[in-house]
Order: C-alpha cells, then structure tokens, then sequence
C-alpha cells in the first residue's frame, strides 16, 4: 500500500513532463473513499499528493487554456478527495480560493470546500469568512453569506476588521437594524476586550441612522 | 537470567552487523532529506507536510526492519538449525525470549536514530516557518509519532513471532507476515469505509450486521486520526489514544503468547 503511495507519487511528478494526451491516467484518481481505504494511517500523505496531483493538473490547464473543463473537473475532484482525506490541511482551502473560487464555474463549488472546511477547523475564522464573502459577491447569496460570515466573526481571534468587514455586508445588504441587531448579538458573545470595538461601531451606525432620518 | 542478557546481547550484535540493518539506518538520513524537499512544495503548511511524510517513513522503516530483519533473523534460526545450537543450554522460551529481546533492542536503536534525525528537521523547520503556518506543532511532534510508530512496529513483531512459529521456510515466513502486516493496516479504513451511512443504506440487513461484526474483531489499529492531530498540531483525543493502545496493546499479547505457545511444540 505504502509502495504504491510512493509509487503513485512519482507517477505524478512524472506526468509533468508527459504530454497532455496521456494527462487521464495520472490525473484521474480514485474516488476519495477509495483513497481513504486504501491510505490506512497515512491519510495525511495521501492528501498531500492529491495537492501535488493539483499542481500537475493545473499545469496542464495553463498548457491548454482553451477547451480545458476536463481538466478543471479533475482539479476539483483532487481538492475534494484531499479535503476528504485530511480536513484540516489549509493549503486545499488556499487552493480552492486561489485557483478555483474566482473563476465563474468554480465559486460555488469553492464555497462549498469552504464552508466544509470552516466546520472542520474550527479555531479559525477566515474560513467562514471568506466563503461568506465568495458567496454574498460572486454567489449574491447573501443568506448564506450572512449564516458564514456570522459563524466568522464568532471565532476566537476574528480580528476588528472581520467584524467591520460582517457588520458593513450586513448594513448593504439588510439594512442598519440588522446590522445593528448583528452587533448586539454579537457582543453578547464576544469576550469583554472585543466589546469596547463593537461598542463604537454600534454607536456610529445609530448615529448615521440618525442622521438619516432627521438630516 | 545471565543466558538471555548474553543471547539478546548476541542477537544484537547479529542484528547490528547485518547488511539491510545498515542500510535501514542510512535511509533514516534519507526520509529526512525527502520529507523536507517534498514539503517545500507545498503552500502553507510545510512542517505538515513534513510530519505526514516522516511519519510515513518511520512507519516504513519500522515495519520493513521487522519485516526483513527480524523475520530473516528467526527464519534463519528455525530453518537452519542454529535455534538448535542454543537449545541444549536453555528452555525454547528463554531462548526465542532472548532473541525477540535483541530484535527489539535492535529496533530501539533505529527508532532512536529515525526520532533524532526528524526532529532535527522538524526543529529547523519551525525555526524558519512564519508562526502562523505552524498552528501547534512542536518540535517534539516527530517524537510523538516515533512512539506510534513504535507501538505499531510490535504488533508487526507479534505478527512476525505468531507467523514465524508455524511457517516452515523463509519465503513462507516473509509472505504470510507481510499479508498480515497488509491487512492489519489496511482492513480498519476499509471497514470505515464500509460502515459509512452511504454503503449502509444500500446493502441487505445480513451483510449490514456481518461488516459491523468485523469492525468489532478488528477495531482501527492503524492509530489515522491521531496521526493527523499531530501533524496538525491539535490536541490527540484521549478517547481515540486510549483505544489505540489497549488494542494494540491486545493484539501484542495475543498473538505473543500463541506465537510463544506453537513454538514450544514446534518441530527444529
């Protein structure tokens, strides 16, 4: 098993030096489960080279930038089986945003490896964060954007900016009170050295309202 | 006492002069230089890729050791009658005791190189890697799985001293050992991956309570989900270390002392 890791490794850095034609065998894979059976306690080297089989892959795309979406398919089915094998692994994420999520076809699908990883690694808010944005403006989804970005900001060490960021999206896009409810909401939560933030940004929003109302 | 301090001294010094033992210990440097040029490949997590691939070595290097070493040192024992040069000077217990003691004295001392030179490289590696691309990970992490790897490889060994008291040649002992070996790893994420809710609902009711009766007989002893928490820098479940070494632990004693039991009956 470990030998045909290996074996499967080099099989991959060996295909970036074949010609695209024979880009099937190297860059099809087995289905994630298959994988994750067949990787025992080595899931975490498994994933790693299905990141590799990403680069091999995206290689090929740069290659042929026309009639590609073979070969985009096959990277998402990379990220999803190395998302599979180890969910914690933050290069899948940052490859998902950096390769796929501003690319027309493959924002919801970005979104969707987010999201699941904003489950997983739960100690860190730029997960939901930036799937939340993804999704409220490349998606315009912003229920789902609001459901992320709230599960952001709730994080530990989500920092001032983040909140800004949340509260800001929830004032575009459902109005101050929501906004404002937000905040509340939020600063119930938050420990007491991220209240003193909240505190002026719920200030200057009742003020701008007010200031809306009676100009 | 004093013929199984000198037999197992003697089984290490066999064991030390061996030519793949030799070869076993260089490749420690090997791994290392490997782990590190695979994982600056990588993005982000680095040392990640690092742990998953040294892990992935010193597993290697455990298992080959007693799938090689140790297998070939009792083939040799039981097949060409030196078992029976030490045999008239103590009991077949003290004596495969003794060699199993420098069998695993053998693989102390190659564990011990292996955790040295990872964590040598896990050290440097923390030292240059920005502190938010190591999320908990310490440079005793290589240490941690140096101590699975180790767990592991004795249950390699129970499985190379219960095969090996039956089997009659080397190609048998080797063969019957690594198939072993194969399924001890591979069967658990099988049967996880035959558990899962998806091939569940699919299958006949029979076929659903046999594969939960496997997945009893055989609980995951390949220790997956731990190694990803250290690589990772998170917290090992307690739950999940207890359950893996009571039933490595398990398989260790059992198989021993079967393995113990058929040799003393064993034709020489």
């Amino acid at each position: 098993m470990a030998i045909g890791l290996c074996l499967y490794g080099m099989a991959l850095f060996h295909h970036q030096r074949e010609s695209l034609q024979q880009s099937d065998f190297f860059t099809g894979g087995l289905p994630p489960s298959a994988q994750k059976a067949l990787a025992g306690p080595f899931a975490g080297a498994a994933a790693d080279l299905n990141l590799l089989g990403v680069f091999s892959i995206y290689e090929g795309i740069r290659r042929q930038p026309a009639d590609n979406n073979a070969l985009w398919h096959k990277l998402h089915a990379r990220l999803l089986a190395a998302q599979e094998l180890d969910p914690w692994f933050w290069d899948v994420y940052r490859l998902a945003v950096g390769l796929m999520a501003f690319r027309k076809q493959g924002t919801s699908a970005a979104v969707d490896l987010l999201s699941k990883g904003a489950a997983a690694r739960t100690w860190d808010w730029e997960m939901p964060f930036m799937a939340g944005y993804l999704a409220h403006e490349f998606l315009h989804d912003d229920k789902r954007a609001a459901v992320l970005m709230s599960e952001a900001v709730k994080r530990p060490n989500a920092p001032p900016l983040a909140i800004g960021l949340a509260s800001q999206f929830f004032n575009a896009s459902e109005g101050p009170e929501a906004s404002i409810r937000f905040l509340r909401y939020l600063r119930a939560s938050m420990p007491a050295e991220y209240r003193a933030v909240i505190d002026a940004r719920i200030t200057h929003m009742e003020q701008a309202k007010v200031k809306k109302a009676h100009p | 006492m004093n013929k199984l301090l000198t037999l197992a001294a003697f089984s290490l010094r066999e064991i030390l002069a061996a030519p793949a033992y030799r070869v076993l210990m260089s490749s420690t440097i090997v791994i290392g230089i490997g782990a590190m040029a695979i994982s600056n490949l990588f993005l982000l997590e680095t040392i990640k890729v690092e742990l998953d691939f040294l892990w992935l070595g010193i597993s290697l290097l455990a298992t080959v050791y007693m799938l090689v070493v140790a297998t070939g040192l009792l083939a040799q024992d039981f097949t060409q009658g030196i078992a029976y040069l030490f045999l008239p000077h103590m009991s077949r217990q003290i004596y495969l005791l003794a060699r199993v003691s420098g069998i695993v004295a053998g693989l102390l001392l190659l564990l011990a190189l292996m955790a040295a030179v990872a964590t040598a490289i896990v050290t440097w590696g923390l030292h240059h890697t920005p502190t938010a691309q190591t999320h908990g990970i310490v440079w005793w992490s290589p240490v941690m799985l140096t101590g699975m790897a180790l767990l592991q490889s004795l249950t390699v060994l129970s499985i190379v001293i219960f095969t090996c008291s039956w089997a009659s040649g080397l190609v048998e002992m080797i063969l019957f050992s690594t198939v072993f070996t194969g399924l001890a790893y591979l069967l658990p994420s099988v049967i996880q991956a035959m558990t899962s809710a998806e091939v569940m609902t699919q299958v006949p009711g029979w076929t659903a309570m046999l594969i939960h009766a496997v997945d009893y007989l055989f609980p995951d002893m390949t220790g997956a989900q731990m190694a990803l928490a250290v690589v990772h820098g998170l917290p090992v479940p307690s739950t999940e270390l207890a359950w893996f070494v009571v039933s490595q632990a398990g398989y260790i004693m059992i198989l021993t002392a079967a393995g113990f039991l058929i040799f003393a009956r064993r034709d020489l």
